[in-house]
């Protein structure tokens, strides 16, 4: 199949998930009610509900689905391992810690906006961290090493919130925005977070090609031209940009970006540079598709976006582990 | 002319001293070997003045210090086999190959003409047309080196540093690599490798560089270098040399018996 035609066909799913994600909630709008609300505004109820919450919810479905899979195709370029996820470096874990604190202080409950801030400053922190441990010369294991001990920290930090919560309601909101969702998300959210998600992008995007040297290791990248430690930093900061931002809004929605480039490859194949933007699409696609499929599964039960991710996403890791097992035996 | 001036370079590498004061001046015309025994520091010689690894001392390509010279234009001067044959994801062949241009192209600009006729005489090169549309990790260990080998020479720059470039090819595609290298560096090219393979050295190289323990033994012409003594010293086995009509064979035959 030809690239661009992967591409569009693509691109056409993101548009289509994206106005199915508008025209499904409880609100039972039909269609021309729907239209109304969004573009015309008439109709004050459903204005609310189309511009107020299922917008947002959809453009955050996409953006940060596209953030995903695209972190998730340069991290697994830039580590050389197909295993890697945006989850790897830590940035997630600790973006939800910030999220956690802004909950366990009552600060999220105070203003509804420290919470996504205090997420962001997590995510923040984590890179800095991650670029001290491992800026220069350091190589991908260290990198790996440095995401290893964040998340650690992260998670025993987050326990130990929930540990001396104050209140079983305070444990049970910390649990339940752990879990990732997008539900009752307002354009502040969008407005919070696109513009990190959309910097993290650009800063990933360019990388393709220094990711496609770097297939045959590190010394041969460089010696093709590669600057290894722009590379890694924009690395980093990309992901920690738009991933932290994703967080900081959503929560942890696991294994999208672990399993987006892995469904392309057979379709685009392994280089590098051609997996970015189809990542980027199909993870946008994934994360709408789930979205939809939480409201429907469920309704009324608010399934937790992230929990259908994992439940989805698991089972694939596993398959995962077992094809790569049988390719090393 | 000196295309490349190497002056009293020595590395450490965990604190150990790797090269030690290793001053080489490479110029075109003819391939030099550099031999040695395991861990003599060729693989880190050829490494340090790439500047891949940190080191003391003097490299000038052109006329111009290393340290001056920055990654993509250094990569229009040099191209380098790695003896790591790392490939992390099944690419095609053909993929693989074009990799090699990488310093020619930026962000978002496909391959041009140039790009395809050097992709294409690289492929011609190393043999490797009939293998071109197969995925790299279903090639040999022989098919694989010359596949990474065309890649280098799709870079198409002056000088080409290769770390054991005939590693596992047949006898066949050894020799055809080295006539490859040979037409090159009389072309204008400045080719340096890395070998074990001393009746190639011998046959192949113009300038033999012997290397022991981080330091430079001998070096010149294959018939001052491979001698008995240096064999002797370096390597503690004997050779049996002999001049032919093709040109001076050396093959080490019998491990010495180790000094009292």
């Amino acid at each position: 199949m030809s690239y661009r035609l992967v591409i569009a066909g693509l691109a056409l799913l993101v548009t289509l998930l994206f106005t199915a994600s508008l025209f499904t909630g409880p609100a039972g709008l039909d269609i021309a009610t729907s239209f109304d609300g969004l573009f015309l505004g008439s109709n004050e109820a459903a204005r609310l509900v189309m511009q107020e919450i299922r917008l947002p919810r959809a453009i955050l479905g996409a953006m940060i689905g596209a953030t995903l899979g695209l972190s998730g195709a340069v991290l697994q370029g830039y580590l050389r391992n197909p295993l890697a996820d945006p989850g790897v470096l830590g940035v997630s874990a600790s973006a939800s810690l910030g999220a956690v604190i802004a909950i366990y202080t009552g600060l999220s409950a105070a203003f509804a906006l420290a919470l996504p801030v205090l997420a962001m400053l997590g995510a923040i922190a984590a890179v800095m961290v991650i670029q001290t441990l491992a800026g220069g010369r350091a190589g991908t294991l260290t990198l790996i090493l440095a995401g290893v001990a964040i998340t650690s920290l992260a998670g025993a930090m987050t326990s130990l919130a929930l540990n001396l919560s104050p209140n079983p309601f305070a444990a049970m909101e910390i649990v339940f925005w752990m879990l990732g969702s997008l539900t009752d998300r307002s354009m502040v959210h969008v407005w919070l977070s696109a513009p990190f998600m959309v910097l993290g992008w650009m800063m990933l995007a360019p990388l393709g090609r220094a990711l496609d040297a770097l297939s045959l290791g590190a010394d041969a990248a460089q010696s093709m031209g590669v600057r290894l430690n722009r590379t890694q930093t924009l690395t980093v900061l990309g992901t920690a940009t738009s991933v932290g931002a994703a967080t900081a809004v959503a929560g942890a929605i696991g294994f999208v970006g672990l399993i987006v480039p892995h469904l392309l490859r057979p379709v685009v194949g392994s280089k590098p540079s051609r997996l970015l933007l189809p990542s980027a699409l199909a993870g946008a696609s994934l994360v709408l598709a789930a979205d939809i499929a939480v409201r429907l599964i469920a309704p009324g039960r608010d399934l937790k976006l992230g929990v259908l991710t994992a439940i989805v996403g698991a089972p694939f890791f596993l398959y995962l582990v077992i094809r790569y097992r049988r390719m090393l035996t | 002319m000196t295309r490349l001036s190497v002056q009293n370079l020595s590395v450490d590498l965990g604190g150990q001293p790797t090269v030690r004061d290793v001053s080489i001046d490479f110029q075109a015309g003819g391939i030099v070997g550099l031999i040695g025994p395991n861990g003599a520091g060729k693989s880190t010689f050829l490494k340090a003045v790439l500047g891949l690894v940190p080191s003391r001392g003097k490299i000038v390509y052109d006329g111009k210090p290393l340290p001056e010279i920055d990654r993509h234009t250094l990569a229009h001067m040099t191209s380098y086999l790695p003896q790591d044959r790392e490939i992390a994801w099944p690419l095609s062949v053909e993929n693989v190959v074009a990799l090699g241009r990488t310093p020619y192209l930026s962000t978002l600009s496909h391959l041009g003409t140039e790009d395809h006729a050097e992709i294409e005489r690289a492929i011609a090169l190393t043999d490797i047309a009939h293998l071109r549309n197969r995925t790299i990790s279903t090639l040999s260990g022989g098919e694989r080196a010359r596949v990474l080998m065309a890649r280098v020479l799709a870079q198409a720059t002056p000088i080409l540093i290769a770390d054991e470039p005939v590693a596992a090819l047949d006898p066949g595609h050894q020799i055809a690599l080295l006539e490859t290298l040979d037409a090159l560096s009389s072309a204008g090219r400045t080719i340096i490798v890395s070998l074990h393979e001393i009746p190639l050295a011998a046959r192949w190289c113009r300038r033999v560089v012997l290397l022991d323990r981080g330091s430079v033994v001998a070096d010149g012409p294959p018939e001052d270098v491979l001698t008995h003594d240096h064999f002797a010293k370096v390597y503690g086995v004997r050779i049996h040399r002999t001049v032919t009509e093709d040109g001076l064979l050396v093959q080490p035959v019998a491990r010495l018996p180790s000094p009292p």
